[in-house]
């Protein structure tokens, strides 16, 4: 089920809400508990059932190895911690593998030893690299004495809650239950209701209608155009720049909101990673809780830098490595994730020489940067990247037809084609992209206007109006790009 | 200033409420919201260019001629191209031409065929023309729900498309664009010409030179998505239950569209033609040079709405259609 659905903001949220907070109020709590983690695999069963046993299945393994480790830990006895939790990753990875993975390994062995085995054609359930990393967290977590679940409803709840389960955030076990535990999350609480009626609003309205706008603007010159001009690759990956974080950062403002409305506080996954200064900078602001898992479950064991100046810097392009093929199968990931990889080894070289760079210019060149290597990250396949590349910065530039007598064409000093810029370029896509560049530079994120929230009439309308333009656009095919990943 | 002093007087002097305020009001606003654009569109008070259409071909059913036997079903490419009253004559038969626009899909002949049976007892034939690349659309939710038979057929043709009906009729009946069309600047009173038996043309033609080729940036491709597979399907099904003669042909096109992308057309009629079991589907494509074309590539100009109606049924009369003594 799609958040920005009507079945998900007019059925199934009032439903889940009203009877939750019912169950709660009637001291019903593990009813209650029970509930939650109905609505919640109902809500992931919407898309198809079949996946049903898949997620339950991993949740009882997970709790299992849990149980297992968190025991060891106070008996001291029976096999090593060490030796159980390594099965549980490996078995979770290899759940991920399979279903992930599988075919772009059969592919690349067939190129690789000419061989001709078939692809299985395996459709990726959703949010699986949540919902594993999640939970490799807790076994990691459980294994490190830092938390301990004896209860399957409770575990389940934690890994299953709705609002999380299919683009996260991704979670701690220690940030998430103690909410649940808690007595005031068990009561109705106007004061979260509206502040989560606000991230929500916001939310929606940042995926339905700016994401969605941009989104036919980037399909349109990544997947339909042959051949792009200066100025249409550069709105084609700028598209694709804004729309990613839109609609990402749009899913994760209502994941917030509609967990707020149950109680239950959720980490920040954006911070205006737009405005970042450097690209260390940006993967503090960009899908953070991703940056802390692998900054704590594969940074950090791989010896962080505690090794040396070199291992540091082999260290960080591993992560970025294994952050880029996180997000999918395909080499474009890898070379994503590679480029960001070179980056942060370049930073952190330059950060090494106690160099500095003007602000502004260190905006530049980061934005830029980001914006380039999104292209790497949206193609689908190598020569697409190149094509939009290229025409970024050898493309033609389109000149109007009124400047076309100008002595300077004439002597195809400049790479020009003449045209009409009106029908060329839509004039909306530019506005679009300098009003972003406008809010998301100069403005306060949708995490800090909810932090500093009131109930005024003016949010009141705003937030209506919000709403109900958002629900004017609603459709059906519109997915969260992140439930690719 | 004006704005800023109704800036200050909305905004700035109003109080802070409450909480359980705010979320009530939010509620209750969003919910009003939806309510006035489910009055507005159930009681159709909806003045867009495709209502007035719609609700003029819908006008057919209610002045119902009892001996109708004929009707044409489609999109604008049928509305420009058939002249009803000519057809009359030439055949003797009695019909009426019922075209929408392309807007409204193929999917809504169903819906059309339906009204079509149940308002006129003799029928008889069928005759669908639509545009060549209507083929390739997405199924059109507006359309189909604006033509709506009944709500049964929500749950008997949930199968067409990939989303569930029921919760898309909710989308479409509660849409606050509503609002938007009821008050906004795009109102039409009437865009129907009498004369033509549809909507009235645009000034600009290829016909008069003031429309051309190139000023098309993108026509859809021509395509046979899998969901007009079983549109036609259930068309089929239709004719056959109710022992209806049906026909398909294919709207008329600008000639060099066809030129230009001649391979692609074949191979989609070609493609049609597969689906073929109970409807006669008739494969020619009816091309006409830039003179005799109208505001769009597939609208004949109404100087020749006569001419392009006898090349129709010539062409039916060879598939079969039979005209009464």
């Amino acid at each position: 089920m799609l958040f920005n659905s009507y079945i998900f903001i007019f059925v199934f949220l009032p439903v889940t809400f009203f009877i939750y907070f019912w169950l709660n109020n009637k001291r019903l709590t593990y009813a209650s508990k029970a509930w939650m983690v109905f609505a919640s695999l109902f809500f992931y069963s919407w898309w198809n059932i079949i996946y049903l046993p898949l997620i339950l299945g991993s949740i009882l393994f997970n709790f299992t190895i849990g149980t297992i480790i968190s025991r060891n830990n106070k008996q001291q006895k029976g096999i090593s911690n060490k030796s159980v939790l390594i099965f549980g990753i490996s078995t979770n990875l290899f759940l991920l593998g399979y279903f992930k993975y599988m075919d772009f390994f059969i592919a690349n062995v067939n190129v690789a030893l000419g061989a001709h085995w078939n692809l299985m054609h395996i459709v990726l359930p959703l949010g699986i690299s949540f919902f594993t990393f999640t939970q490799i967290a807790y076994l990691v977590d459980a294994y490190r004495g830092e938390v301990k679940e004896m209860d399957y409803l409770n575990y389940t709840l934690f890994v299953t809650f709705f609002p999380h389960l299919l683009a996260g955030p991704i979670l701690h076990h220690k940030e998430m239950m103690p909410q649940f535990d808690s007595i005031k999350s068990k009561i109705i609480n106007y004061r979260n209701i509206s502040a989560g009626l606000f991230l929500f609003s916001i939310g929606l309205f940042k995926k339905v209608i700016i994401a969605d706008t941009f989104a036919k603007w980037a399909n349109s010159g990544f997947d339909n155009s042959s051949m792009l001009s200066f100025f249409e690759a550069w709105a084609t990956s700028l598209s694709y720049t804004f729309q990613l974080y839109f609609d990402f950062s749009g899913y994760t403002d209502m994941a917030l909101g509609v967990a707020l409305l149950f109680n239950i506080k959720l980490p920040i996954n954006f911070n205006s990673p737009y405005k970042a200064l450097n690209i260390q900078d940006f993967w503090r602001r960009w899908h953070i809780t991703l940056s802390r898992f692998l900054r704590d479950y594969v940074y950090i064991p791989l010896g962080g830098n505690r090794n040396g100046e070199f291992r540091t810097y082999a260290n960080l392009f591993t992560v970025f490595l294994i952050g880029g093929l996180w997000h999918g199968a395909s080499w474009m990931f890898v070379a994503w994730g590679a480029l960001h990889g070179i980056a942060i080894v370049i930073h952190r070289a330059w950060q090494q020489m106690g160099l500095t760079m003007n602000k502004v210019l260190a905006w530049f060149i980061t934005f830029n940067f980001i914006n380039i290597t999104w292209v790497f990250f949206r193609a689908n396949e190598w020569g697409d990247a190149v094509k939009i590349i290229k025409s970024m910065f050898f493309g033609s530039i389109l000149i109007d037809n009124k400047f076309s007598t100008l002595w300077i064409f004439h002597q195809n000093m400049i790479n020009v084609e003449f045209g009409s810029l009106v029908a060329k370029i839509r004039t909306e896509t530019f506005l679009l992209i300098a009003a972003s560049f406008f809010f998301l530079l100069m403005f306060k994120n949708s995490n800090e206007l909810a932090d500093t929230f009131r109930p005024y009439y003016k949010n009141l309308i705003f937030i209506i109006l919000l709403i109900a333009f958002s629900v004017a656009e609603l459709n059906a095919y519109s997915k969260f790009l992140y439930f690719n990943f | 200033m004006l704005i800023v002093n109704f800036y200050i007087l909305i905004f700035d002097n109003m109080k802070k409420i409450n909480n359980k305020q705010f979320s009530i009001f939010t509620i209750f606003g969003v919910f009003a919201i939806l309510a006035v654009a489910a009055i507005i569109n159930t009681f159709d008070f909806s003045t867009q260019k495709n209502d007035v259409l719609r609700k003029y071909q819908f006008s057919k059913f209610v002045i119902n001629k009892k001996e109708i036997d004929t009707v044409f079903i489609g999109d604008s490419s049928c509305g420009n191209a058939i002249n009803a009253n000519l057809f009359d004559d030439k055949t003797g038969l009695n019909s009426y031409n019922l075209a929408l626009t392309g807007s409204f899909g193929i999917e809504s002949d169903i819906n059309m065929l339906k009204h079509s049976i149940k308002h006129f007892p003799k029928l008889q034939n069928v005759i669908f023309i639509h545009t060549l690349n209507i083929w390739g659309r997405d199924f059109s939710y507006t359309g189909f729900f604006d033509t709506l038979y009944g709500f049964s057929d929500l749950v008997y043709y949930n199968h067409l498309t990939d989303n569930n009906l029921v919760p898309e009729y909710l989308v479409y009946k509660t849409n606050p664009k509503e609002i938007a069309w009821l008050f906004g600047k795009n109102k039409i009173k009437n865009s129907i010409d009498i004369n033509l038996d549809y909507n009235g043309q645009k000034t600009k033609k290829f016909s008069n030179g003031l429309i051309t080729l190139s000023s098309i940036e993108n026509y859809d491709e021509f395509n046979l998505a899998n969901h007009k597979k079983l549109v036609y399907n259930e068309l089929e099904k239709i004719c056959k239950q109710n022992n209806l003669q049906c026909f398909y042909a294919n709207g008329p096109i600008l000639e060099n569209i066809y030129t230009a992308e001649n391979a692609k057309i074949d191979n989609l009629i070609k493609k049609i033609n597969l689906l073929n079991k109970n409807i006669i589907f008739i494969p020619k494509v009816f091309i006409y040079p830039a003179k005799m074309i109208g505001d769009s590539e597939d609208h004949i100009d109404p100087n020749f709405k006569d001419k392009v109606t006898l090349d129709y049924i010539d062409i039916l009369e060879k598939y079969g259609l039979k005209g009464k003594e």
